[in-house]
Order: structure tokens, then C-alpha cells, then sequence
């Protein structure tokens, strides 16, 4: 088994489900013949044709719209947004057609709206921002966000697979920047299940994306320290697993959860309101979150690094933690 | 062209479409090698600043050297504005929170080209109703020598009256509705409309053995 970057298992889905059924189709902005702004599709058209890989013009709304359209007679499209952040010009066909589409006529839509999110690139405020949340608060759509190549790969053949919209976020950051043993061959994850990437007794954090990585870091520092951090990667946001959530808080009773995403509205507060319904009694401590400021995302270095959360950042807010 | 344009926008409104060519990649990344040399060469010709400075020396409205000139000024500039940047400390980190909302920050005031006194009342002032009065109504044919409207030759012909002679072209006339108009489910797939489908066929069903049980009952009885 080589070791690929998420990048590459992206890509790895792709080919490979767009081999196994011909119903899968992918179309975006320049993800044909320049193989998309990322490289994403890079041979993708030269292996598929014309009819599968289309090069779209430069309006989210058509694209989204014809991607509907093709799931109503039975096609797989695999829409790519350039960055995630273009999705707002699609708003309304995503959230009241697409959305709403099975619930309202009985018609469903097995598309799958992927692409890259997130800050730490120095992209500005219209490259970089973290749309997820839009979308959790949309029912009708699966919001899946996966944190490691091997889970962006699995997640993404269930996402083409599943008979729902999907929106599947990518971290632009962890594209290139992480590497891990991927199978060659076919599998698949669920979608709604969260993992727990490092069990522990103290306390927990909840985070996904690129984030997750920030935690996993400030859990082996917190280490160092004697503070004991059991890390969740929620993986899929809509549904959310709040048993995953649920069960580690009841073990280790506080919990502190991270994402990039900006603070009010961002997922931390809802799971708060999961854990304060559900788990009340086993919690010693307020729950806490470590999270984007509520901005957009600044373009100056050090802005941006003011902006996101990282590992100090987390065990910072974890150590208050656990101190409490 | 332009000069033309010009002319003709001082006539009274006009819409100027001017087609553009980018020559090179949107960001420093993207060397643009998906657009065809040739199209480059072509874009080449027509660039306006090419052609501006070529018309400029043709008309002797400048030399080698005033051109170089306001080359190196410009140069010049740039070389400034780019050492400012590049000297110039990164913003304090706290800057970050700053400026998503206007706290009074700005004066916010239109720029008005007309007295503000026409956008208030009573200048303002319309009565709030529809104007529009033929929509969605029915305009009666005008009573021209020729019924041009098939449906007005339809009428004549029932009142028993000749019909309508050969230069009317009359519409081909409404299709007789099938006996059975097949069932047009606009997504076939999902299961409401499977239901859908279904309880259609049980009616049919149901209305079918009905009928013959009348008809059996009335046998039965004679």
C-alpha cells in the first residue's frame, strides 16, 4: 500500500467510482481540460470523455440546476464547486430545490456537491471561508467533512453512492499536507458515523476537518503534561453522531470542541445543546469551544493566524479545562 | 470606433458592447496554457495599447524617447508604491477583529444629482393601484372581414351557417382526448408517486368488478 496525500484519494474516488458505475458523471468550473484549480480531476476527462467530465461556464446556479436535472433521470453527478465558498451563489437552488426536493415530490437527488474549504492558505475572505454550517441547518442535505486521505476517500464513494444530496467539504489545507496508506481497491464508510482518534480519560474534544489535526496535537502536548485528551473526528456533520458525542462525554465528563468555523452558529454550539439535553449530569465542567473569531477570514498573515484556532490555542482552552 | 460610439451615446441612450481578451492567467499560478497560441496572436494585434501607442507615433504625437520616458516614470511609480509595501510592518494580529460592521465609521450620504424633494411626499406620491389594463383580459377579435380565429369559425358552423371559406387558415382542430390518457408521472421513481400509481390501479380494479356485479345481480333478478 503506497502512502497518498488526500488530494490523491480524492481523486483515487473518482476514478474509481466513475469506472464502476456509468451513472457518475462529474461537472465544475475548468475540472476538465485544466483538471481543476486544485488538480482534483486531473486525467479525468482524458479517461472518461466529454459526455461524464464537463467543463462548465462560470455559474454555480446552472451548474447545480443541470446536475438536479441529471439525478431526476437517474444520474450520479459529481458537482465541483472551485471553493466552497462559491456555493453561496447556488444558495437557492442547493437549499430550496435540491434540499427540498424528496421531501416535497418524491424526487430523489443522489448528487454529490463537492469541494475545497477552509482558511490557513492565506486564500483572503473569499477563498477561504467555512460554509458547512449553511448547510447543517438545511435538512434534506448530508453534510460530510472528512479529516484524513484514507476517511476522504471512503466518505466520498458513499457520498456518490448515497440516493441523498451531499455536500462534501475538503480542507484545502490538509490537500497536499497529509499523507497516509490508502487501499488501492474499493471500500467505503458510513456516512454519520464519528471516530474517536484518540482514546482518553480527562476530557474531550470534538472537532473535524482540519481542525481535528489542530486537537490531535495539542492532545499529544496536553500528554506531556499529564492531561489525558480522548479526541473525537466527527467526520459527518448532517447527520451528526451524537452517540459518539454522548458516550465520550459521559466517560470523561468535560468537553471542549474545536472548529475553524466562526464561533456563533458554528457546530460547537449545537452539540452543546446536545450534551446539555442529553448528558447534564455528567458534565463537571462548562462546556468549551475553541473556534474561528466571528469574522471573515483575513487576508494579512497574521490576521488569518489570529483568526484560526491551532494546537496552542486548543490546549490553552483544554488545560482550563481540565483544571476545573 | 470609439469616437463613433461617442457620437452616437450623445444622440440619446446606447448600448456599447466591447469585447476584451485576457492575456494572461487570472493569478500569477496560471500560466493560461489552455488558450490556443494562435488566439494569443490574434488578441495581439487588436490590443488597444499597442495600437494606441503605434497610432501615436504615426501621428508624430511623440518619439522613441517620450516614450521611454513615460515608461520610466511609470516604472518609477511602481518601484515606490512596491518598496512602501514591502517596507511597511504586517498589521497587529488584533486588526483581525476589526471592521465587519460600520460603528459609525463612515458618513454615509448619497450623492444626489436631483433634488431630494422629488423622492418624498408628496412629489413621491402615486396612486397605489394597477395599470395595466389588458392583461389576462380577453381582446375580442376586431371585426375584420376575415374571422381569422378558429374558434369564431367553429361558432358559424354550428349555428348552421356556411363555414368559413379556404383563405382562413384554421387551426387543426383540438385532438379527441384518448379514452384513456396514459398517466404522466413526472418522476416515476420515488415512492409517493409508486403510491400514486398504485392506488389508480385498484380504483380501476375496484370499478371494474363493480361493474360486473351489477351486472350480474341484475341478470340474476330477471
Amino acid at each position: 500500500m503506497a502512502e497518498i496525500t488526500m488530494l490523491e484519494a480524492i481523486r483515487a474516488a473518482l476514478f474509481e467510482e466513475m469506472e464502476r458505475d456509468p451513472a457518475v458523471v462529474a461537472l465544475g468550473e475548468d475540472i476538465g481540460v485544466y483538471g481543476g484549480a486544485f488538480k482534483v480531476t486531473e486525467g479525468l476527462l482524458a479517461k472518461f470523455g466529454r459526455e461524464r467530465v464537463i467543463d462548465t461556464p462560470i455559474s454555480e446556479t446552472a451548474i447545480v440546476g443541470a446536475a438536479c436535472g441529471m439525478s431526476y433521470l437517474g444520474l450520479r453527478p459529481v458537482v465541483e464547486m472551485q471553493f466552497m465558498d462559491f456555493i453561496a451563489c447556488c444558495f437557492n437552488q442547493v437549499t430550496n430545490f435540491v434540499a427540498k426536493s424528496h421531501y416535497r415530490w418524491g424526487a430523489p437527488v443522489p448528487m454529490v456537491l463537492r469541494g475545497p474549504s477552509g482558511g490557513g492558505v492565506h486564500g483572503g475572505p473569499f477563498h477561504s471561508s467555512s460554509t458547512e454550517m449553511h448547510f447543517v441547518h438545511t435538512p434534506g442535505l448530508k453534510v460530510v467533512y472528512p479529516s484524513t486521505a484514507y476517511d476522504a476517500k471512503g466518505l466520498l464513494k458513499s457520498a456518490i453512492r448515497d440516493n441523498n444530496p451531499v455536500l462534501f467539504f475538503e480542507h484545502k489545507f490538509l490537500y497536499r499536507r497529509i499523507k497516509e496508506e490508502v487501499p488501492a481497491g474499493d471500500f467505503t464508510l458510513p456516512i454519520g458515523k464519528a471516530a474517536i482518534r484518540r482514546q482518553g480519560r480527562d476530557l474531550t474534544i470534538v472537532s473535524y476537518g482540519a481542525m481535528l489535526h489542530a486537537s490531535l496535537e495539542a492532545a499529544a502536548a496536553l500528554a506531556a503534561e499529564g492531561v489525558d485528551a480522548e479526541v473525537i473526528d466527527l467526520r459527518s456533520l448532517l447527520p451528526l453522531d451524537r452517540e459518539a458525542i454522548l458516550g465520550s462525554v459521559r466517560k470523561t465528563n468535560k468537553l471542549l470542541v474545536v472548529h475553524e468555523d466562526t464561533r456563533t452558529g458554528g457546530i460547537a454550539g449545537e452539540i452543546a445543546a446536545i450534551v446539555c439535553e442529553s448528558a447534564f449530569e455528567d458534565l463537571d465542567a462548562p462546556i468549551a469551544r475553541v473556534t474561528g473569531l466571528d469574522t471573515p477570514v483575513p487576508y494579512a498573515p497574521p490576521l488569518e493566524q489570529r483568526f484560526l484556532p491551532n494546537a496552542e490555542k486548543v490546549a490553552a482552552a483544554a488545560r482550563e479545562l481540565a483544571k476545573y | 470606433m470609439t469616437h463613433a460610439a461617442v457620437l452616437l451615446a450623445r444622440r440619446g441612450r446606447v448600448v456599447i458592447v466591447a469585447k476584451t481578451m485576457r492575456m494572461k492567467g487570472p493569478a500569477q499560478h496560471d500560466a493560461a496554457e489552455y488558450v490556443p497560441a494562435a488566439m494569443f496572436e490574434y488578441w495581439k494585434t487588436q490590443d488597444p495599447i499597442a495600437r494606441y501607442e503605434a497610432y501615436l507615433t504615426e501621428h508624430k504625437l511623440w518619439d522613441a524617447a517620450k516614450k521611454s520616458e513615460i515608461d520610466a516614470r511609470i516604472e518609477r511609480e511602481l518601484d515606490v508604491d512596491q518598496k512602501f509595501a514591502e517596507e511597511s510592518p504586517m498589521p497587529p494580529p488584533e486588526l483581525a477583529e476589526q471592521g465587519v460592521y460600520c460603528d459609525g465609521c463612515h458618513t454615509i450620504e448619497a450623492d444626489w444629482r436631483r433634488p431630494k424633494q422629488e423622492l418624498l411626499p408628496p412629489a413621491s406620491c402615486v396612486e397605489a393601484v394597477w395599470r395595466v389594463t389588458d392583461f389576462g383580459a380577453f381582446v375580442p377579435p376586431a371585426p375584420a372581414a376575415k374571422p381569422a380565429v378558429a374558434a369564431a369559425a367553429g361558432r358559424v358552423e354550428k349555428l348552421g351557417a356556411k363555414p368559413a371559406p379556404a383563405p382562413v387558415a384554421a387551426l387543426p382542430a383540438t385532438p379527441e382526448p384518448a379514452e384513456e390518457q396514459p398517466l404522466r408521472v413526472p418522476f416515476g421513481r420515488g415512492p409517493k408517486d409508486r403510491a400514486f400509481e398504485r392506488e389508480r390501479l385498484e380504483k380501476q380494479e375496484k370499478r371494474g368488478k363493480a361493474f360486473v356485479k351489477h351486472r350480474r345481480d341484475k341478470r340474476g333478478k330477471h
